[in-house]
């Protein structure tokens, strides 16, 4: 009851400025992602701690008609669920909150707010969130506004939860959204589907290879879009003959994203690689991720762990599952070796660092590649060789296939060589030589 | 026929092994001096401390000599024996074995606990791990029967490089501490202590053997404390050779209370985060993550010393084993150190020109250290450790060369010009995950030094000096542990890029000796270049260090003032004075703290003291430590800061009979309630959830007795 009436406290002045007319209609799919500010002290901009995020975008659906927002939760980068509520957290439907519009685009969302860690209690408050949402050609988007309840801002994105978390708490949360069953390429597929599928729902050829998406589905269309080489990745990604190459995949988005789609969250979402490889290996699946899981609500401390990898590396390029198959007719080699070109330039080959998964069942398993087993043959070009029988293989052991995902990214904990300072020895000559002469003097 | 020595070298000869003729020298050209005959009958405690009195007053520069043997009260802890020195400031921690923090010159004041920037030393020899690093809470000062202090560069000689000096603690011998004991404490908070020393000599031999054990319950929740140790020094002396074995073990363990925000080390100073219940509380429960260090060390060390002609060589090796492990409320590191030392010195009395005397001194020292370390997270659940996080092989390795001349110019001045050559490599392997950590640095040093002498007149000394120091980092500063308490499993090692901190200072000062009064004063500027700045993080369990990208300036005076009097209210009474006041002005100069304080320490620190001795035998002392000033406790020099603070203490020793002293302590009689210490924030916002500060003991009494015989 108490939080209940410390929100009507908060949110009544706000109540006097809220327009009852919305601007914008019909109901909008999108994602978000949150960033959760921390105020060791007074909230200022200057002293604000980024105290994590989370671990990927996620789903929310705004309804501007009904007037209220879906949001889904995930983990935070430090390892707990969060959830985004209902007022009171009692109804059926869970995560759905109230929108208000304020005027001036100002929208705001009443909402509960919950973390799920144990050791805290799983603290949960009520609280609001005021959004600044602009529409244009390619939907909307969301801008979290600096509110504070007493009117000042603060020059932290959000609004501040007090007293509930181990210190002030601020959520911030921007994301999109586009118009639900909206067609904004114009090209017949609904932009629901076409990201569904992987495709940019804005391009109407995602490829960019002069087809369209829609004839490059195939005959069966979105059921069963066409992969003529059947490596995995369909033919409306693919450019040009690489569609029809099963030793090249061209046109994969990094992190589990849509070609040409940037998010904004992650600097290389939307950005796409080719992967070769040579005979007889061929590629029968490919797929890209970001290096994180989701945790449990009540999972304890020591298996919560929503990074993969090793903590404290950025995984910018994520993890690319891939999988290899001999050509009909051909035998196995002992190793295949793969070519991974990137649009952007690799991290230098003193800071380049490749992760391979080593046990198909535990996601977090992933080991350093020993640098004899990979190349940085140019800036934009990483080799691999992996081994048939090798740990880095998660095929089934005894099977001519291989399986593997790659991890690569920048050294930004280790590998340092500083040397600095006069030279040691010769100074150190002359003194001992002067030493020797003044002794000998006398 | 004896050799010929100079004159110094003949005087501490002499005093050693007994009357020695000197003559004059056989070189063509020397100055020939009047032949004297130099009668000792000194007791070796006197001769020891001759020595170290004329050793310091070649430096020119700031120096101490605390004679432990005129130390009244607990000479428990090393906060204890050094709070009252000119230029050296110490913070206490958590009150009794544990880790005060002991700075000088502002160097390497910001880490928490102070772990660098100064050499410590026991006889000479070092107690610094092989990357510079010390653990403060392994020494114990009983042990020592003279400590001296070299300020800031003046510590060249003893191999130190950096900007804070060197602190040597001089081991109880035979010689210098020639009598039996047993001692006693007891006090507050559970204080109970209980030390023992046995020696003898016999022909060429002498031992000294000293054990202690310290306990206490500590004046706040979760703060017990125990240190035992056991130190042997064994000597063997001839006509011109001296060789001394050190063998020390000591087991130190403590509890860390941590932090208090500012508003809980008022209201509440005793307790410990864990005690309430608001969010933050549940968070950093310390009982819960029961943070402590508990450190076991075993050093043998061997120093041979010989004399010939008017050279002195002396040739030392060390070895010690640490084990240590340390744990804050999120991460706890396992390190099993093994350090190996080996030095030499060379001091010859020489005539170079015809200006007069001169010394020549070179001082050679290697070392090398491993100090595998591995991290844990602590399970912020049930306190339990996690699997190791990082687990990485430290080497270091440095060598030192120095050389140094003193030339007098005329009667009374006496110039000295130094160089000093030092070279440090720090080497990290990864053992988790081979090749993601590793990583290699190698610092070069050059410092010169250039000071000046002049006796006015007996017991008056004025000096002036400038100088170059330099500072390599330790592993705690290149190798940083980045927890979160609350997401155990993403805590990562990261090594930290740094350079050599280097600084050029200039110093001036003067000292005099009187029958009533004596002072030392001393005014120091450092225009420090890289400076390694540490600050932790929000929760104070973590933090970095970086080199700040700007100048940096140490100023401050170190004065301190002794007077005595015979105010006659008895035949043979006796009243005695001090005062030490140490001004510290350090400033950032440009950059991201431009004109802030460098936070960590007090600008204005004051202490006096006033004795009485109604007779001999009885002596009573009020003393007041004032911090006059708030101080900030972070570089932005924001809102949150220290309490400025008085303390008043009182003393009363009495001897009943030869052999047997006891003694008094009252500690904070006001029952003063102020924040001893705090940790270093780049920023730090007064808030009920930030964690700082570390509230000073209450007001406190212990007794003990030392029976000698």
């Amino acid at each position: 009851m108490l939080p209940r009436l410390i929100l009507a406290l908060i949110v009544c002045p706000l109540l006097a400025e809220a327009s009852t007319e919305m601007p914008l209609n019909g109901r909008y799919l999108g994602q978000y992602r949150i960033v959760m500010w921390g105020c060791p002290g007074a909230c200022n901009a200057d002293a604000a701690t980024r105290l994590g995020e989370g671990i990927r975008d996620v789903a929310w659906t705004w309804d501007f008609d009904e007037g209220w927002v879906s949001m889904e939760g995930t983990a935070l980068t430090v390892g707990f669920p969060y959830e985004v509520q209902d007022l009171g957290n009692e109804s059926d439907t869970h995560n759905r909150a109230q929108v208000t519009y304020l005027g001036d685009n100002r929208y705001r969302v009443d909402h509960g707010f919950q973390i799920y860690n144990p050791n805290v209690g799983n603290p949960r408050t009520e609280t609001l969130t005021v959004f600044e949402i602009t529409e244009s050609d390619s939907g909307l988007a969301m801008i979290t506004l600096d509110h504070e309840v007493d009117g000042l801002a603060d020059g932290i994105p959000g609004t501040q939860i007090h007293g509930v978390f181990p210190m002030t708490v601020q959520p911030q949360m921007d994301g999109w959204a586009l118009p639900d069953n909206n067609d904004t390429s114009g090209d017949g597929l609904s932009d629901a589907l076409k990201l569904q599928l992987g495709l940019n729902p804005r391009l109407q050829d995602t490829d960019n290879d002069g087809l369209p998406d829609i004839d490059e589905l195939g005959s069966l269309g979105a059921e069963a879009p066409a992969d003529s080489d059947n490596d995995g990745l369909i033919d409306a990604l693919e450019p040009g003959d690489s569609a029809l190459d099963p030793q090249r995949l061209a046109g994969l988005a990094l992190l589990g994203t849509v070609p040409g789609l940037s998010t904004g969250s992650e600097p290389l979402a939307g950005e796409v690689i080719s992967v070769t490889t040579l005979t007889p290996w061929r590629f029968v699946q490919a797929s890209t991720d970001l290096m994180v899981q989701d945790t449990e609500n009540e999972q304890a401390s020591e298996d919560r762990d929503a990074t993969l990898g090793a903590p404290g590396l950025k995984y910018s390029y994520g993890r690319i599952r891939l999988a290899l198959e001999p050509a009909s007719n051909a035998v196995a080699t002992d190793s295949a070796t793969l070519s991974i070109t990137t649009p952007q330039p690799l991290p230098t080959n003193d800071e380049l660092l490749v992760y391979l998964q080593t046990n198909r069942n535990e996601p977090d398993s992933f080991k350093l590649l020993p640098s004899s087993s990979w190349q940085r043959q140019d800036d934009n070009t990483l080799v691999l060789t992996i081994g048939l029988d090798s740990e880095w293989n998660l095929a089934t052991t005894g099977s001519s296939r291989i399986e593997l995902t790659v991890a690569p990214t920048r050294n930004s904990l280790g590998g340092i060589e500083r040397s600095g300072g006069a030279a040691f020895w010769i100074p150190m000559a002359l003194t001992i030589s002067t030493l020797m002469r003044m002794i000998r003097i006398r | 026929m004896k050799k010929s020595m100079s004159y110094r070298a003949t005087l501490m000869a002499s005093l050693l092994f007994g009357p020695v003729t000197v003559y004059p020298e056989e070189i063509p050209g020397a100055i020939q001096l009047p032949e004297i005959i130099v009668e000792s009958n000194r007791s070796s405690d006197d001769w020891n401390k001759e020595e170290l009195r004329e050793q310091i007053e070649q430096v020119p520069g700031g120096t101490n000599l605390i004679d432990l043997k005129e130390f009244r009260g607990s000479q428990g802890s090393v906060a204890r024996v050094l709070e009252a020195e000119p230029g050296i400031v110490v913070q206490e921690f958590f009150g009794g074995n544990d880790q005060p923090r002991i700075n000088i010159r502002g160097s390497g004041i910001q880490d928490n606990p102070v772990s660098r920037g100064i050499l410590l030393m026991a006889d000479g020899q070092p107690l610094n791990q092989a990357d510079g690093s010390f653990i403060i809470g392994l020494i114990d000062p009983e042990h020592s029967r003279f400590i001296t202090a070299y300020r800031g560069a003046n510590a060249l000689m003893q191999g130190s490089t950096t900007l804070g000096g060197a602190i040597d603690f001089h081991q109880r011998s035979a010689f210098n501490s020639p009598e039996n004991a047993i001692q006693l404490e007891a006090g507050s908070f559970g204080l109970g202590r209980f030390g023992m020393e046995l020696n003898r000599r016999k022909g060429a031999w002498d031992w000294h053997l000293q054990s202690s054990h310290t306990q206490s319950d500590g004046w706040r929740d979760h703060s017990d404390a125990r240190r035992s140790n056991l130190a042997l020094n064994l000597g063997w002396n001839s006509d011109s050779i001296e060789n001394r074995t050190y063998l020390n073990w000591v087991d130190n363990r403590f509890d860390v209370p941590f932090l208090l925000s500012k508003e809980r080390s008022l209201s509440d100073p005793e307790s410990v985060l864990g005690d309430y219940a608001p969010p933050f509380d549940l968070f950093m429960n310390v009982e819960v993550r029961d943070p402590y260090r508990d450190t076991q060390q075993w050093r043998l060390a061997n120093q041979t010393t010989w004399w010939h002609g008017s050279n002195r060589h002396q040739v030392g090796m060390v070895g010690d084993w640490v084990d240590d492990s340390f744990r804050n409320p999120a991460v706890q590191t396992n390190t099993d150190a093994s350090n190996i030392v080996v030095d030499y010195r060379f001091d010859s009395s020489i005539n170079l020109t015809p200006l007069g005397h001169s010394d020549v001194s070179l001082f050679a020292q290697a070392n090398h250290g491993e100090l595998p370390r591995q991290y844990f997270s602590v399970d912020p659940g049930t306190g339990q450790l996690l699997a190791a996080f990082a687990d990485a092989d430290l080497e270091a390795d440095n060598a030192t060369l120095t050389a140094e001349l003193q030339q007098q110019l005329a009667t009374d001045w006496h110039l000295l010009v130094a160089l000093q050559l030092a070279h440090h490599q720090r080497e990290i392997k990864d053992r988790l995950t081979p090749g993601l950590l590793d990583s290699q640095f190698e610092y070069t040093a050059f410092n010169p030094r250039i000071g000046l002498n002049f006796n006015a007149r007996p017991g008056q000394r004025f000096f002036a000096n400038l100088s170059r120091s330099s500072e390599a980092p330790t592993f705690w500063q290149l190798a940083i542990s980045s927890p979160n308490p609350n997401d155990p499993l993403n805590a990562h090692l990261q090594i930290n890029d740094l350079k050599l901190q280097t600084a050029t200072t200039v110093e001036l000062g003067m000292m005099q000796e009187g029958d009533t009064l004596s002072w030392q004063l001393a005014w120091y500027y450092s225009w420090v270049k890289d400076e390694l700045i540490s600050e932790v993080q929000d929760f104070a369990i973590d933090g970095t260090t970086v080199n700040y990208d700007h100048r940096t300036v140490h100023q401050g005076v170190e004065l301190g003032l002794n007077a005595r009097a015979n105010p006659g209210l008895f035949s043979h009474d006796q009243l005695t004075g001090r005062a030490i006041y140490t001004w510290s002005d350090f400033r950032f100069d440009g950059g991201r703290y431009d004109g802030n304080r460098i936070a960590g320490i007090p600008v204005h620190l004051l202490f006096t003291e006033l004795e009485y001795f109604p007779v001999p035998e009885f002596g009573l002392s009020l003393d007041l430590r004032w911090q006059p000033e708030d101080t900030h406790v972070d570089h932005a020099n924001a809102g949150l800061q220290q309490d400025q603070y008085t303390l008043l203490g009182a003393k009363f020793s009495w001897r009943p009979k030869a052999g047997l002293d006891l003694y008094l302590e009252l500690d904070n009689l006001t029952d003063e309630t102020y924040q001893t210490a705090y940790v270093v924030r780049g920023f730090s916002p007064d808030d009920p959830n930030v964690p700082t500060f570390i509230p000073g003991p209450a007001r406190s009494i212990h007794a003990g007795l030392r029976l000698h015989w």
